[in-house]
C-alpha cells in the first residue's frame, strides 16, 4: 500500500513545485510593439462573395436617415435635366416637374404622378385625346401606339394634333395645337409627361422633349447589400 | 518509509500518495461546486473558462453562488468577490491527479493477481483524463448553418474569434485572408484606457494594422457629437452590458458581439485609415492603397471541412396538436468533389465521417417575419480526437471493477479465482459482441 508522505519537507518541495507551475502561465502580450502576422488560411469557394467599400450606414445596419435640418431644402425624389431655353416653375402637388418655353410661354411640359393605374391607360390616352379633340382609340390601336423609353421600361407615346382646349370648353379651344405626352405605369403609381403648345413650337422642341424624358430617375438610395 | 529517504523519492512519495489523492478530489468536487453554482450568473463559457479549464481560478463570486442557493431570499449578502488566486483551477488538478494516479495506481501499487482489477480501472482513468486533455487542447467545435439547397464546406467557432484580412481579387481567383488570433488583441480593452494599441505587419501587406480600443460586447453607434474623438466615419463604438437586460444574467459567450477600431497604416508614407470592425457588420471595413483594395474583419474562427455539405431538405415534426417541435431532421449530401453521398441528420443522430461529427443543432422552418420562408438548419459540427475515448474508458473501468468484484467474491466463496475471472470476461465479451451485433 502507498503510505502517506511523513515528510513535512517533501511536503514543502511538492507544493513549490506546484506553485513553480504557475510560472508557466502565459502571459499578456506587451503593448505597443510590432507583431508580425503568421497565420493564413484559404477562403472556401463557397465564402461569401467580396462585398468591396460598403459604407458605415450599411455595414452597420442603421436606416435612420441624418437628422433633418430644418432650414434645409425639401429634396426632390427626381432628379432630372432640363432643356435648354425651358423655364422651371415651381412644382404642386399635381405636377412635380413644371415647365414653359416658347417666346411668350406658351408652351409647357409637365410630369405629374398619381397613385396605381390612375384610372387605365386607356382613360387616360383617351382623355389627353379628347382634350385636343381627337376621337377615341380602341384598345387595339392603343396597343399599337409606339413606346419610348422611360425609366428603364417601356412607355406608351401619344403625339395628337388638333384644337386644344383642355380643361376648359369648346370655345376656348387653342387652334393648330399639338400634344405630345408618355405614359408609364409602374407597381404602385402611373407616371404622365404631357407637352402641349402650338404645332411648330412643339416640333422645334420635340428633341427637348425626349432629351428631359431620357433624363428623368428617381434620386438614388443607399444601394443595397446583397444577401447571400 | 525510513526517515533517510532521498529527495526524489520523497517527491514520489508525496505526488503518489492518498493525501494528495484526496485533497485533489476534494478542490475538484469545490471546484465542480462553486463552477455550477456561478454559472446561473456567468453563463456555462465563463463558468468552464474560470473553474475547469484554468491553472489558478482568479477569484470566486461568493455572491452570485449565495443566490444561486436561493440564500438571498432567507439574508441577502449582495455582492461579495473574493480576489483567490491560490485556488489551483480544474486544469491544474487534473494534471495533479492524473500524476497521482499514475504513480500510486500504477507503478507503485502492490502488483499481485488480487490488485489486477484495481490497476486496470487507474489505467482507465488515467486514460479518461488523457481523453479530457485531448479534447481541451485539439478538439474543434463549431456551427454549420445552412438554407435549403445552399453548399458549404467551413464552420465557425463558437467562441474564438479573429480578425482577417482579404485583398481583395477577380471573381474565381483563390482567395486567401492573414489571421490574427483573439489571444493577440483582447488584452487591449481590459482597460478604460483606449489609447491601448497592437500593431500587426505581414510582408505582403502595403500597411501595417493597428488594433486599438477592442471591446468584448458592443456595437457601433452614429455619432451624433461630431467634437466626439473617438469617432470614425461618423460613427463609435458603445460598449454595452454583457448582462441580459430581461434575466440579469451574463449573456452567452455566442451572443457578444466584439467591436474594435484599426488603423491601416500605410508602410511608405505613413497615411492612415481608419475603420471600425464589429463582428455582426453587414460587410468588412475596406481599406484601399493603390489600385489594391483590401477587407478587414472580425468574426468568428472558420475552419475547413474535408467534405462539403448541402441542405437538400428540412423537416420538422411536432407533437400531435400542439405547436411544440418534436423532432427535426435534415436530409444533406456530403460532396467529396464530383462524388455526392446522400445522409440524414436527425436530432441524436449525427452524421459522422473522417475524424468529424455533425449534429442536428437548430431549425428555422422560414415561418418567421425575418426568414423570409426560407428553411434553414444549424449543425454542431465536432472535430475530436478522442471523442470515443471516454466510452471506451467507461468499459475498461467496468471490466477492471467487475474483475476485482470476481477476484473478492471468488476468494470469499473459495472458488479458483482466475476461472471465476475468465467466465466472467467471457460473459462480458460475448454480451458486447451481441449488443455490437445486434445494434
Amino acid at each position: 500500500m502507498i503510505s502517506f508522505p511523513p515528510s513535512s519537507a517533501a511536503t514543502r518541495l511538492g507544493f513549490a513545485a506546484l506553485i513553480g507551475l504557475s510560472s508557466a502561465l502565459p502571459s499578456c502580450k506587451p503593448l505597443d510593439e510590432i507583431e508580425p502576422i503568421t497565420e493564413s488560411r484559404e477562403l472556401s469557394q463557397y465564402a461569401r462573395k467580396q462585398l468591396v467599400d460598403i459604407s458605415s450606414a450599411d455595414r452597420f445596419y442603421d436606416q435612420a436617415e441624418p437628422a433633418e435640418d430644418p432650414n434645409a431644402p425639401q429634396q426632390h425624389p427626381l432628379l432630372w435635366v432640363t432643356p435648354e431655353g425651358w423655364t422651371e416653375k415651381p412644382s404642386s402637388q399635381m405636377r412635380l416637374i413644371d415647365f414653359s418655353f416658347g417666346p411668350n410661354g406658351e408652351g409647357e411640359c409637365y410630369l405629374a404622378a398619381l397613385p396605381g393605374p390612375a384610372g387605365g391607360l386607356a382613360a387616360n390616352i383617351n382623355r389627353w385625346r379628347s382634350q385636343i379633340g381627337a376621337p377615341a382609340l380602341t384598345d387595339e390601336e392603343i396597343d399599337k401606339l409606339p413606346r419610348k423609353n422611360f425609366l428603364g421600361g417601356p412607355a406608351h407615346f401619344v403625339s395628337v394634333d388638333g384644337s386644344f382646349k383642355g380643361m376648359g370648353d369648346e370655345a376656348s379651344a387653342k387652334q393648330d395645337y399639338r400634344l405630345l405626352g408618355l405614359i408609364h405605369q409602374a407597381s404602385e403609381l402611373t407616371l404622365f409627361i404631357k407637352m402641349t403648345g402650338p404645332k411648330a413650337l412643339v416640333e422645334e422642341h420635340a428633341a427637348k422633349f425626349d432629351a428631359f424624358c431620357q433624363s428623368v430617375q428617381f434620386r438614388k438610395k443607399a444601394e443595397k447589400i446583397p444577401s447571400h | 518509509m525510513s526517515a533517510s529517504a532521498s529527495i526524489p523519492s520523497r517527491v514520489i512519495a508525496f505526488f503518489s500518495s492518498f493525501g494528495l489523492a484526496a485533497v485533489v478530489l476534494a478542490l475538484l468536487l469545490l471546484l465542480t461546486f462553486l463552477g455550477t453554482l456561478e454559472q446561473a450568473e456567468y453563463g456555462l463559457v465563463a463558468s468552464q473558462e474560470r473553474y475547469f479549464e484554468s491553472v489558478f481560478v482568479d477569484r470566486i463570486d461568493i455572491g452570485a453562488c449565495w443566490r444561486a442557493l436561493a440564500f438571498d431570499h432567507y439574508w441577502d449578502i449582495g455582492n461579495i468577490i473574493l480576489p483567490v488566486n491560490i485556488l489551483p483551477g480544474g486544469y491544474l488538478l487534473m494534471a495533479i491527479l492524473f500524476v497521482n494516479m499514475f504513480l500510486g495506481g500504477l507503478i507503485r501499487i502492490r502488483k499481485s493477481p488480487r490488485t489486477i482489477g484495481v490497476v486496470i480501472s487507474h489505467f482507465a482513468i488515467l486514460f479518461m483524463i488523457a481523453a479530457g486533455a485531448v479534447t481541451y487542447h485539439f478538439a474543434k467545435e463549431g456551427i454549420l448553418n445552412l438554407t435549403e439547397g445552399q453548399t458549404h464546406d467551413e464552420f465557425q467557432s463558437f467562441h474564438e474569434r479573429v480578425i482577417e484580412i482579404e485583398a481583395v481579387k477577380p471573381t474565381g481567383e483563390r482567395r486567401t485572408a492573414l489571421v490574427i488570433d483573439q489571444r493577440l488583441f483582447t488584452d487591449l480593452g481590459n482597460s478604460s484606457d483606449h489609447g491601448k494599441a497592437r500593431t500587426f505587419t505581414h510582408e505582403n501587406l502595403p500597411f501595417d494594422l493597428v488594433i486599438t480600443n477592442w471591446k468584448q460586447h458592443a456595437e457601433p453607434k452614429r455619432a451624433t457629437d461630431v467634437t466626439r474623438g473617438d469617432a470614425v466615419d461618423g460613427y463609435f463604438i458603445q460598449a454595452l452590458s454583457r448582462n441580459d437586460p430581461r434575466t440579469g444574467q451574463l449573456l452567452a459567450d455566442e451572443a457578444l458581439s466584439q467591436a474594435c477600431i484599426v488603423i491601416a497604416k500605410d508602410k511608405k508614407t505613413g497615411a492612415e485609415q481608419k475603420g471600425i470592425l464589429w463582428e455582426y457588420a453587414a460587410a468588412p471595413w475596406t481599406a484601399t492603397f493603390g489600385d489594391q483594395k483590401y477587407l478587414i474583419n472580425i468574426g468568428r474562427r472558420s475552419y475547413r471541412l474535408p467534405f462539403a455539405i448541402r441542405l437538400d431538405h428540412t423537416e420538422q415534426e411536432k407533437h400531435p396538436g400542439t405547436e411544440r417541435a418534436r423532432r427535426f431532421t435534415s436530409k444533406v449530401t456530403k460532396l467529396h468533389g464530383q462524388r455526392e453521398e446522400k445522409r440524414v441528420i436527425t436530432m441524436n443522430e449525427p452524421v459522422r465521417g473522417e475524424g468529424y461529427a455533425l449534429f442536428q443543432s437548430s431549425f428555422d422552418d422560414g415561418s418567421g417575419s425575418s426568414s423570409g420562408g426560407v428553411k434553414r438548419s444549424g449543425f454542431q459540427v465536432v472535430e475530436n480526437p478522442s471523442d470515443h475515448w471516454p466510452l471506451i474508458s467507461c468499459i475498461i473501468v467496468s471490466v477492471g471493477l467487475l474483475i476485482h468484484f470476481m477476484m473478492m467474491l471468488s476468494r470469499a466463496m473459495k472458488w479458483n479465482p482466475w476461472i471465476a475471472v475468465t467466465n466472467t470476461l467471457l460473459i462480458v465479451t460475448a454480451g458486447f459482441v451481441i449488443a455490437y451485433w445486434k445494434l
